[in-house]
């Protein structure tokens, strides 16, 4: 290998270990609140009425009569 | 309050793909995209179990919480939707998801993924409820009418049950008190905690 | 955002009509590997290609569009299998946007499996056959149903003036309603012809045959939902958790409840994994492995002594025979060993009622009788026959399979097992109300048989059967007793690909002058010949597009309301039977008291006929008018015992399984469970029939200190008849209009029911009080025995265990045996092939294919073989080989290496079609109506051997080798 090329190499080298002592920046991802539409479905989830339908529609599909 | 869960009872899934072509139909998923799946293990051997697999609408759901856009939120009854609008298909819920629930219509390698498609416990989406526009994007709403998820409703043996946790408990219970043997409730503790 | 690929340019311009196959890059190391990967290979192009964007466009606008507006909701049943899942069916604008459950439905309880799940895709029917299409010049060319009905007209008489009404074959099939079966029967009849056949022959016709003859009717004995009050559930050559899903659900309910669950299969299947013990036979043992666990229960003294004494005839012969299978033995032959094989026997003697459940894997081989007949006997043993909990639960399969054979769409009897002698002829020609003379000038009046060493008119002798249509084809003309050739084939609703030896098939269909499909999908038998012309399609109608009766496997009778219009310009089956019978000048003698309206017999009408015949298996209490209330009070059945609690149907069983005996004002509420003493006849009790004589070299043949519960005669009694009932004093108790009737009569010819209503009235069944007979000495082996398959593994047995000898005319036939297993092929074939069925799809597959919720979950044809197996022949998982059988035929499938199947078996899936020998024959179809999936069907490959009473095909035990493809 020439001289030349050696000292290309080894310039190519420590640029590249350089760019391993960088300090890293990580980004912590925090997660943040809905943003998208409102969903009707919102209004009624969790209201009783809703949840006594649920449950007597499960109690239909487990049924044996 | 009724917090709805999703139960696979292994001794009794026998791997009939009901509950896939149930979702199928219920909310005309195409070809492709798998909102739900039925998972064989130790295939063809003494030991041999299959489980139904979908989004169990975790509590604290880990794909709500990666989201960059936000575009998650959770019913008052446990319910985990997004909105499509909102998403941009990134892939941060499929990798976050420990049941590998998020689908996605695209899938070539450099192309974009398109938004994410994955159950909705039959609740549709932020959209009127059962309107056109739902029906399309999210498929169907029978929450909203009184009904809970297809996929359980027509299980041929009953092994997938939907619904309020607690109803959903009792009926297991119940069963296990009948056979007199160990628990098959895969994936309930990763979804909704030890209790 | 739709949930839609986008990727629609690029497949529109590869793929405007014909769906490309897809291509298969994933590794299939477990059963369903190809869904996992699907998403994946699904990615780019390639799905789209499969289902198109259009189409999902237009699936889901429909389904949007529509689901505003009133919705009107019908009541039908599943088509896919005979569980008979109740189904709810939501209409919009005359567009099927709903299916949901029906919990309050007494069979499933609003459960669906894959196929019950989707069914609502039928109101899509995209991939349908849309219009009546005609083969011109190798092209598919579409035509009207005028021009249809006329050319085929034409041609059909042709080919009967030339050689006679037996040229053309009539195959019907088991998805026709009851309505339609029997219609179709009597088409056939009014024809001229005793060649009509359909699936039945090569699904159950060996347990039809062998449990009627063993103790009078052939069909399961309980329930799906009576196995609940099972302790112990003992299923062989059965895969019921892929076959029958739903039935799962009450297995399971025993299971829970303690009961044991046997699985005797020779491959690990669904079923077996669910199983308490497990064992593995070779294919084409069952009877050395029944008599190796019958030797256990004899010497262990575990057999019902009292039961044998009253109820059985023959159980000593069967001793016999038992005892030469020593448990060394049962090993040499099955390879089951002794621990195994006690321990089945044990579990089902020490847990009593027990259910013996089976299927295809018992029924389809060349001894298929024999292995029913020990079936039998095993439970007759165990004492486990007339009692909820216990019976031989035959698990049916297609939808109304246990109707379609009912109603005779068989080439050996009329409709309700009359036969074909001269009396059956009179009885039905009297429920006609034609001259006997008139339908006798219909058949072929020459002679090709000999009974008793006089000549039999075509009239009175069996018909071809399905299984062997291609040799009434291409059998030399001599050596068929009848007058010429099989020269047209009508298939009627029946998938080619399910039936054997695929390459002389081909060549039969090439050889026939005219080839008619009337189906809602083209089927495989639209493009696996090389034909270019004379090849019809017409579309008909699914059972969704019409209503009538079907028969579920327990005997229940369920109404189906119509839930769309016929889809495209089908036709539903009775209305192109009407249209073709007056093309054929047939239809004022087939429809003389059938009301007509625009070409559309009366559905009702219909079903008021058959009641008015149907005296010897009771399917004359089911009125239209009893079944629709059924159907309308499904909450009302308990859903243990099927027993109406109050309601319209108050008392009645579900569906009222029949028998339900005498006139519907009888008001018989059918029979849950046949041959169950514990109940009095009238309210669903039953004893063995009297079928058999009443004593043979003078040992009494009927029942001895057994009789069913309030029964007047306290004793085994023969079947009733009008001179019985003089004798008995009874003869009184009749109405004058019923001894009018009843004169000269017995309980299957009396029109008027008389008999069977005095007969029940005292207690008594119509049919006799006899024992059940383990041997059936009219068959060629009276005591069931072990005979190896002709393609044989085992050539070493041979010797010991013959087939039978060649036989020169069965079913008008020359039909092989001997010559055939004479030659060892165990050498150059070293594996056993056998095959069985898939959750996604059903019987042929062309249906279930078409389905794109279904086909996306099984996208390949595939053989398992075991990993020792694979090794040998340098074959990795996933890889494409060939799989080749003896008599030359190939298919090139993809190899799943799994443990389920033990080394020296390959096993199969029979659904497949499209491919034939490597080939893929996708562009021969019609435009657009090409299923999604497409493969090889493993039939191509499975060989000859019938069944020696029946002529069942052999589809379980044949050999192949497996190669790298």
């Amino acid at each position: 290998m020439k001289p030349s090329r050696r000292i290309c190499v080894l310039a190519v080298l420590g640029l590249l270990l350089a760019g391993c002592s960088e300090p890293p920046t990580i980004e912590i991802h925090e997660p943040g609140v809905y943003k998208g539409k409102t969903d009707p479905l919102l209004s009624r989830s969790g209201t009783p009425e809703l949840e006594e339908q649920l449950r007597e529609r499960l109690t239909q599909v487990q049924t044996d009569r | 309050m009724a917090r709805m869960k999703f139960l696979c009872d292994a001794e009794r899934c026998i791997e009939c793909n009901g509950c896939v072509t149930a979702c199928k139909n219920e909310n005309e998923v195409p070809w492709g995209v798998n909102r739900r799946r039925v998972v064989t293990l130790k295939d063809g051997e003494p030991g041999e179990k299959s489980i139904s697999v979908a989004c169990m609408h975790c509590t604290d759901a880990p794909c709500s919480a990666v989201c960059p856009v936000d575009c998650f939120y959770t019913t008052d009854d446990g319910i985990v939707l997004h909105d499509k609008d909102l998403c941009i298909g990134c892939g941060y819920c499929f990798y976050a998801c420990p049941f590998g629930a998020p689908q996605y219509p695209q899938q070539s390698a450099f192309g974009v993924r398109g938004k994410m498609d994955k159950c909705t416990f039959c609740a549709g989406g932020p959209e009127p409820d059962n309107s056109p526009e739902e029906y399309t994007k999210y498929g169907s709403n029978r929450i909203a009418q009184g009904k809970l998820p297809l996929c359980a409703e027509m299980c041929s043996t009953k092994a997938l049950i939907a619904g309020d946790g607690d109803m959903v408990a009792d009926i297991y219970r119940e069963r296990m008190v009948l056979r007199g043997g160990r628990p098959q409730t895969w994936g309930w503790e990763k979804a909704y905690g030890a209790s | 955002m739709k949930l839609m690929k986008r990727s629609s340019d690029v497949c529109r311009e590869a793929d405007a009509h014909h769906a490309k196959p897809t291509v298969f890059s994933g590794l299939p190391t477990n059963r369903r590997n190809f869904l996992k990967n699907s998403g994946i290979v699904m990615g780019g192009g390639a799905i789209a290609a499969v289902a198109t964007p259009s189409m999902m466009k237009k699936a889901q606008a429909t389904a949007a569009a529509n689901r505003s507006g009133e919705t009107t909701v019908a009541r039908s049943v599943c088509t896919h299998c005979s569980v008979g899942c109740g189904i709810y069916a939501e209409v919009q604008n005359g567009v099927w946007t709903g299916q949901e459950p029906a919990f309050d439905h007494p069979f499933n309880l609003g459960a669906h499996c894959a196929k019950g799940a989707s069914v609502r895709e039928h109101g899509h029917g995209e991939r349908r056959l849309k219009y009546p299409m005609k083969q011109v010049g190798g092209k598919w060319t579409r035509i009207s149903w005028e021009q249809a009905i006329n050319e085929i007209g034409d041609q059909l008489q042709q080919v009967r003036e030339q050689s006679g009404p037996d040229s053309v074959y009539w195959l019907g099939s088991a998805k026709h309603n009851n309505e339609q079966a029997y219609l179709f029967r009597k088409l056939a009849a009014m024809w001229g012809t005793n060649n009509v056949d359909h699936q039945a022959r090569i699904c159950h016709s060996t347990t039809v045959a062998g449990v009627a003859n063993t103790w009078g009717y052939g069909a399961m004995t309980n329930s799906y939902n009576d196995i609940h009050n099972s302790k112990a559930m003992l299923i062989i050559g059965g895969n019921p958790a892929e076959a029958h899903p739903v039935s799962l659900q009450h297995l399971f309910r025993a299971k829970e409840a303690g009961a044991k669950m046997i699985v005797i299969d020779p491959r690990f299947t669904r079923t077996a994994a669910h199983a308490d013990h497990y064992v593995r036979l070779r294919p084409g043992t069952d009877v050395a492995v029944v008599w190796g666990m019958m030797w256990h229960i004899f010497e262990n003294g575990w057999e019902d002594k009292e039961f044998i004494s009253q109820r059985v005839y023959g159980m000593d012969e069967i001793r016999a025979e038992v005892a030469k299978w020593t448990p060394d033995e049962v090993e040499r032959v099955s390879g089951v060993d002794e621990e195994t094989c006690k321990k089945a026997a044990q579990l089902m003697a020490e847990h009593k009622p027990g259910t013996f459940i089976w299927c295809m894997g018992g029924t389809q081989h060349t001894t298929g009788n024999n292995n029913t007949r020990a079936y039998c006997a095993f439970q007759l043993a165990l004492g486990n026959m007339g009692k909820s909990g216990g019976g031989t639960n035959i698990f049916r399969g297609h939808d109304n399979v246990q109707g379609a054979t009912d109603f005779g769409v068989l080439s050996h009897t009329l409709p309700g097992y009359y036969g074909l002698s001269e009396g059956a002829w009179k009885h039905w020609a009297g429920v006609w109300d034609l001259d006997p003379e008139w339908i006798k000038a219909r058949f072929d009046q020459g002679s090709y048989e000999e009974s008793k060493g006089k000549p039999v008119s075509p009239m009175h002798t069996k018909g071809i059967p399905v299984s062997r249509w291609i040799d009434g084809v291409l059998e030399e003309k001599a050596n068929i007793a009848q007058k010429d050739n099989v020269r047209a084939m009508i298939f009627w609703g029946h998938a080619p690909n399910s039936q054997t030896r695929g390459p002389e098939m081909k060549k039969a269909m090439e050889k026939l002058d005219m080839l008619v499909v009337i189906d809602p999908y083209p089927t495989v038998t639209a493009v696996m010949h090389d034909r270019t012309d004379n090849t019809y399609l017409l579309p008909a109608a699914t059972q969704f597009e019409t209503y009538g009766s079907a028969t579920a496997s327990n005997r229940s009778l369920q109404w189906r309301d119509k839930i769309i219009d016929p889809l495209f310009e089908s036709l539903p089956d009775h209305t192109i039977m009407y249209k073709l019978a007056k093309k054929l000048g047939i239809a004022d003698q087939t429809f003389k008291n059938i009301q007509v309206n625009n070409d559309e017999p009366l559905i009702e009408d219909i079903t008021r006929e058959f009641n008015k015949g149907m005296w010897t298996i009771g399917y004359t209490g089911q009125s239209p008018e009893r079944l629709k209330a059924h159907q309308q009070n499904w909450h009302t059945f308990n859903t243990t015992s099927l027993k109406a609690e109050g309601g319209p149907a108050d008392g009645d069983f579900y569906g009222l399984p029949w028998p339900s005996w005498g006139t519907p004002e009888m008001k018989h509420p059918g029979t849950p469970n046949l041959y169950d003493t514990s109940k009095p006849v009238k309210e669903g009790g039953l004893t063995f029939r009297a079928r058999f004589g009443t004593e043979r070299d003078g040992v009494n043949l009927l029942a001895e200190g057994s009789w069913g519960k309030d029964s007047a005669i306290e004793d085994g009694y023969p079947e009733f008849t009008a001179d019985m009932l003089k004798n008995l004093g009874w003869w009184d108790d009749l109405t004058e209009t019923e001894k009018t009737l009843a004169e000269g009569k017995n309980w299957k010819t009396d029109l008027s029911g008389g008999i069977q209503r005095v007969a029940i009235e005292h207690g008594c069944s119509p049919f006799g009080n006899a024992k059940a007979r383990c041997v059936v000495w009219t068959f060629p082996d009276p005591v069931p025995i072990h005979r190896e398959p002709l393609y044989t593994s085992r050539h070493d047995l041979v010797e010991k265990y013959p087939t039978y000898e060649d036989r020169k005319s069965f079913y008008r036939l020359p039909t092989r045996y001997a010559s055939i297993q004479a030659k060892d092929y165990s050498k150059d074939f070293p594996l056993i092939h056998t095959s069985g069925r898939l959750v996604e799809y059903e019987g042929g597959g062309d249906e279930t294919r078409s389905n794109p919720w279904l086909a996306e979950l099984q996208q390949n044809m595939f053989a398992e073989i075991n990993q020792a197996d694979a090794n040998d022949a340098g074959i990795r998982d996933g890889q494409d080989v060939w799989v080749e059988g003896p008599e030359g035929g190939k298919m090139k499938v993809k190899a799943k290496i799994s443990p389920s199947i033990v080394r020296g078996v390959v096993w199969t899936p029979f659904h497949f079609g499209g491919h034939f020998q490597g080939q893929d024959l996708r562009s021969k179809y019609p435009e657009g109506s090409d299923p999604y999936v497409l493969g090889e069907a493993t039939n191509t490959v499975f060989t000859y051997g019938y069944d020696s009473v029946t002529a069942m095909q052999e589809t379980k035990c044949s050999l192949c080798k497996i190669y790298p493809a």
